[in-house]
């Protein structure tokens, strides 16, 4: 019901109602009173007929009594919802001001096109037409939100700000200058690459309506309510019950009308964990088909924006790198709700961060069909081999990853034991996986530096060879099942002559052998394998939480390769050796596979996929004694053409002496940006100045959350179930009527006053039919 | 009340006076054969010799009428809507009666009563006698409540002789004892005929608006909106009415049911002639 001129306190709503109640049975009470006397002869029978009809009396009487209350409580919602259209009546009768709290959903999901016009152009014509509504009337005040807006609302605490300025239009008083106000701000309303929900712009409205006691607030919503936000709103439920409780009439306005289908693409990544320039890097792409129908032949376009060095140490902020297109992609088909994924190659001759951008042919929502991505690619990415014992077991895992000149992308380092022990432990995180060929008796602090390394992310691949101590490797690597080790191992076994048919190494359902998981490949059939290490006949992989990759033989008590996850890292352990004194398997081509699949596995703990959201902050820290505290911030902008340049100036991160500068874009960024400074998806790049005079630069991809892509909307009769227990009143953007007064009036006057005349006639005819009428003209009254 | 009753009767009374019984008399009406236990004296003995049988002679009784006013003035006869109460017209119509019943030199007396007699004039045909009926009328004040079947009863034993009673009530009493009364009066053979006097407002019941209707004759007393009582008044009302005159038409007494709005010649004369009809058909 749209609120009235009572609405705001239901004292005085109890009290007008009890009069109104109170006022008939009084009068009839006084009316009772009032009464003539007179000296009756025949009281014989007015005792008899009164006998008769006392019950029938009576009940006409309550009858009568009904209606009248019935009437002039009638009369009062009427003069209510009077108070309601006219605010001058309203305050003659004490009424109060209403503030207009009007929420403008701008998620990018608003930028939905029907029939050339998106769901914001519709926001943006509604709120005109709200303007309007209230220009004809007094006591109005509106405040307009933004979705976006109200999602930093945890910043103003930490910055000390005040709710209002949230705002685009705080408590603005309805009066001559409103509507030129109301203009200029709905005229910079856009959809937003954001994907921010109701329910923060619900709550700041809430504390807004709080601080304003005393009005009658009204809460619009202007949204396209989309499935995957509305269908369970459970957040939102909880504020909108608040928000009902404090007499808020809730207007849901839905600015999206039709279901439409839209592709977006929703991840972009590299396939694997090698990132090395000069050798092809597979990237990731995936996109899906958010509608109920499929969609046939679709064109994916993909770039790259390479950043070499040169450019990067000596280039200047501002500069557009150019893109270079990459063939594109093509999609038979997308089935209905289903996503594919493509894989494709890009190669970076230089190191440097690089981005990756993938393009959708245009569909009726344009935010999701971008994504970016930024490739950190470096010449190498290096790994440390420990050899414990001959330098001749390295040779084969050097040249594994380094077969002749040709590049794997793979950088060894071949180190001893005592070299590990002294490597410094930024230095051994800068490598990518660790290979161990044989384990000796470590130092402790040698295990506790590649425990670390591991469990922030780093690889462990370990080979058991001759120079293995498998008691020290039970102890140190294993530890009860604590340790780095997926198994302990108890003893060699010297494995004789397969028979005819058995292959030595049997591949497991496992990523690292997967190429080789056929029972005849090949490959695998060539492999001898002489002697190896066993677990105890107790160990299972499945009570290690270990994954087997290959089998000695098939025998689930042998195993060959076995993998676990430690921290944030990885494990392997191959149970023979990486040299030839107990295998042949490095002259078979699966060994240079097995490796680089191992390595990719290893690797991928440090360089996990990171993805940023647009809105989100970006932040940099750098070191007070390698740089100096100015940045410059290239941003994307609206046009694809141009980046905005942004100088900042660091601060220090907390008061002591060398501590890290930080600075930054966005929300959470030291000098206070707003969510808008990382509103645009694309490549972000800060240019740090170190001490020396050289740039260094850091680079992010900012992308849209792609579940606001599905835009299928929660219907209208969905959305009335799901709100109706709140009293809120749902209706399409075109249903708001302009004129508010014909709106109410017909609304209120279609039932409140036929049903008015109604109880009045009724009551007349009770009244005649209780004699309250004189029975004809001229009959003398007592 | 001497001059409305003179005023009334002037004008329509003239020889309309006859007595209901035979008896002595000059005027001869019949003969009738003579059985046993007829008084000899009125043996036609003319006839005898002549035709050797007995016959008796009947004349018209030449009577002298014996007329009782039965005046109700009970406090149910105070009420009235009108420019006469119930009282002052039955007061009216007695008095007219017995100025009508002296002027034929017949002999008139009166009993006003509510629930015992108030006041008793004997029956005299003097033509001063008129004066002790008003006199009587007059001094009593409505007292009390209507007990008319006891008074009645009273009266058939007080008054042997035949003649005729004229009882004027609103009749609200207990109506089955009225009505005993009434018989009892029949069967002592007197000539019975109740004046009904109801004001307009017991027939009509024309009240509206809250009213306390406060009872005349007892402490009863009712709030009321008179218009939704009005229709089960009536009915009440019109029952009883029905009764009365159907008991009255079957013990063979003449009964009139006169508003207090009528005029009261008009009233009589409707009456009288109504009872003249009726005598000539019987």
């Amino acid at each position: 019901m749209f609120p009235n001129l009572f609405s705001a306190s239901p004292a005085v709503w109890a009290g007008f109602i009890g009069a109104m109640i109170a006022l008939p049975v009084l009068i009839h009470l006084i009316n009772m009173l009032r009464h003539r006397r007179v000296k009756w002869a025949a009281m014989e029978f007015l005792l008899q007929s009164y006998k008769r009809q006392r019950n029938w009396v009576r009940l006409k009487q309550l009858l009568l009594l009904l209606a009248r209350i019935s009437a002039l409580l009638i009369a009062l919602f009427m003069l209510a919802q009077v108070g309601c259209q006219d605010q001058r009546l309203a305050g003659l009768l004490g009424g109060q001001t209403t503030h207009h709290y009007i929420l403008v959903d701008d998620s990018y999901s608003m930028g939905e096109t029907t029939s050339g016009a998106s769901a914001m152009d519709r926001a943006r014509e509604t709120i005109g037409t709200i303007g309007t509504r209230l220009a004809r009337k007094e006591n109005q005040r509106v405040t307009l939100l933004r979705y976006s807006q109200a999602s930093t609302q945890n910043q103003l605490a930490s910055q000390d700000l005040a709710l209002e300025q949230l705002t685009d239009i705080n408590g603005q008083r309805v009066d001559s200058d409103f509507a030129e106000l109301l203009e200029e701000r709905r005229n910079t309303l856009q959809a937003t690459s954001l994907a921010t929900p109701a329910v923060e712009a619900l709550d700041v409205t809430r504390q807004l309506i709080e601080q304003n006691e005393g009005e009658i607030p009204v809460v619009y919503l202007l949204s396209d309510f989309r499935s995957q936000e509305w269908e369970r709103p459970t957040q939102v439920l909880p504020i909108l019950n608040a928000l009902n409780e404090s007499d808020a009439s809730l207007q849901f306005i839905r600015c999206a009308t039709v279901n439409q289908g839209n592709l977006g693409v929703i991840r972009l990544q590299p396939a694997g964990s090698i990132r090395s320039s000069g050798v092809p890097i597979m990237m990731q792409m995936e996109v899906q088909n958010f509608s109920d129908e499929p969609v046939r032949n679709i064109t994916v376009r993909c770039f790259t924006q390479p950043f070499n060095a040169t450019t990067e140490l000596t280039g200047q902020p501002g500069e557009v790198s150019d893109e270079g297109e990459l063939p594109a992609l093509f999609i038979e088909e997308i089935p209905a709700g289903k996503t594919v994924t493509r894989e494709f190659p890009v190669f970076f001759s230089s190191p440097g961060r690089h981005g990756i951008r993938v393009q959708l042919p245009d569909d009726v929502l344009a935010a999701d069909n971008e994504r970016w991505e930024i490739l950190d690619v470096d010449q190498n990415a290096q790994v440390l081999i420990i050899e414990n014992g001959e330098a001749a077991g390295s040779f084969f895992l050097t040249s594994a990853f380094r077969p002749g000149r040709a590049s794997s992308g793979v950088m060894p380092l071949v180190k001893t034991n005592d070299e590990l022990r002294d490597l410094d432990p930024n230095d051994l995180a800068a490598v990518s996986a660790v290979y161990m060929n044989g384990v000796g008796s470590l130092d402790p602090s040698t295990i506790e530096k590649l425990k670390n390394y591991v469990e922030n992310g780093g690889g462990l691949a370990i080979f058991i060879n001759e120079d293995s101590n498998l008691a020290s490797f039970n102890q140190q690597f294993y530890e009860a099942g604590e340790g780095l080790s997926p198994l302990p191992l108890v003893r060699l076994e010297d494995l004789p002559l397969g028979e005819e048919g058995v292959p030595d190494v049997v591949a497991l359902d496992h990523p690292i052998l997967e190429p080789f998981r056929d029972a005849n490949d090949s490959f695998l059939n060539l492999i001898q394998i002489r002697r190896f290490a066993v677990p105890p006949l107790e160990w299972s992989a499945e009570t290690s939480a270990a994954e087997v990759a290959a089998l000695v033989r098939g025998d689930p008590t042998w195993p060959l390769v076995v993998e676990k996850s430690f921290g944030e890292g990885r494990v392997a352990v191959v149970t023979t050796s990486a040299d030839t004194r107990w295998n042949n398997w490095q002259r078979n081509p699966s060994f240079l596979v097995m490796l680089l699949r191992m390595q990719e596995r290893l690797a991928s703990g440090l360089k996990p996929a990171e993805e940023r959201l647009v809105g989100q902050p970006v932040i940099l820290q750098l070191a007070q004694d390698q740089f100096r505290s100015s940045v410059s911030f290239e941003k994307p902008t609206e046009s694809r053409d141009v980046l905005d340049l942004l100088e900042r100036t660091a601060i220090r991160s907390n008061e002591a002496d060398n501590a890290p500068w930080v600075t930054g874009l966005g929300p959470t960024a030291p000098e206070g940006g707003s969510w808008s400074e990382t509103g645009i998806p694309g490549l972000y790049t800060a240019w740090a100045q170190e001490l020396n005079g050289e740039n260094k630069t850091f680079r992010w991809a900012l992308n849209v959350d792609s579940a606001e892509g599905d835009l299928a909307l929660l219907g209208r009769r969905g959305l009335v179930e799901k709100v109706d227990s709140l009293g809120a009143n749902v209706i399409d953007w075109n249903e708001l009527n302009p004129n508010p007064q014909r709106d109410a009036s017909t609304q209120l006057s279609r039932w409140l006053l036929p049903l008015l005349i109604l109880l009045l006639v009724g009551e007349q005819v009770l009244a005649y039919a209780a004699s309250y009428h004189p029975l004809r003209p001229g009959v003398r009254a007592s | 009340m001497d001059l409305r009753a003179r005023h009334i009767v002037e004008g329509f009374l003239s020889g309309m006076h006859r007595s209901p019984y035979f008896g002595q008399s000059v005027e001869f009406r019949q003969h009738r054969e003579y059985v046993h236990g007829d008084d000899l004296r009125h043996v036609d003995w003319k006839v005898w010799a002549r035709q050797d049988r007995l016959y008796i002679k009947q004349f018209e009784e030449d009577t002298n009428l014996r007329c009782l006013l039965a005046v109700d003035v009970s406090n149910s006869m105070r009420y009235g809507g009108g420019p006469l109460s119930k009282y002052e017209y039955a007061c009216t119509v007695a008095a007219t009666l017995a100025y009508w019943t002296l002027r034929q030199q017949d002999g008139v007396g009166s009993v006003a009563f509510d629930d015992k007699i108030r006041a008793k004039v004997p029956v005299l045909s003097k033509r001063n006698h008129l004066f002790a009926i008003l006199e009587s009328l007059n001094v009593n004040e409505p007292a009390d409540k209507t007990d008319l079947g006891p008074l009645l009863s009273q009266i058939a034993e007080t008054y042997p002789r035949r003649g005729m009673v004229i009882v004027i009530s609103d009749l609200f009493s207990d109506v089955e004892q009225t009505l005993r009364g009434l018989r009892l009066l029949r069967q002592r053979g007197h000539d019975v005929l109740v004046f009904h006097l109801m004001d307009d407002d017991e027939l009509e019941f024309p009240f509206s608006g809250p009213t306390r209707f406060e009872g005349l004759e007892s402490d009863d007393h009712l709030n009321c909106n008179p218009r939704a009582l009005r229709d089960a008044y009536l009915e009440a009302v019109s029952e009883f009415l029905q009764n009365v005159r159907r008991e009255c038409a079957k013990q063979g007494i003449d009964y009139a049911l006169i508003r207090t709005s009528e005029n009261l010649d008009a009233a009589l004369a409707t009456f009288i002639s109504n009872r003249m009809g009726t005598r000539a058909r019987a």
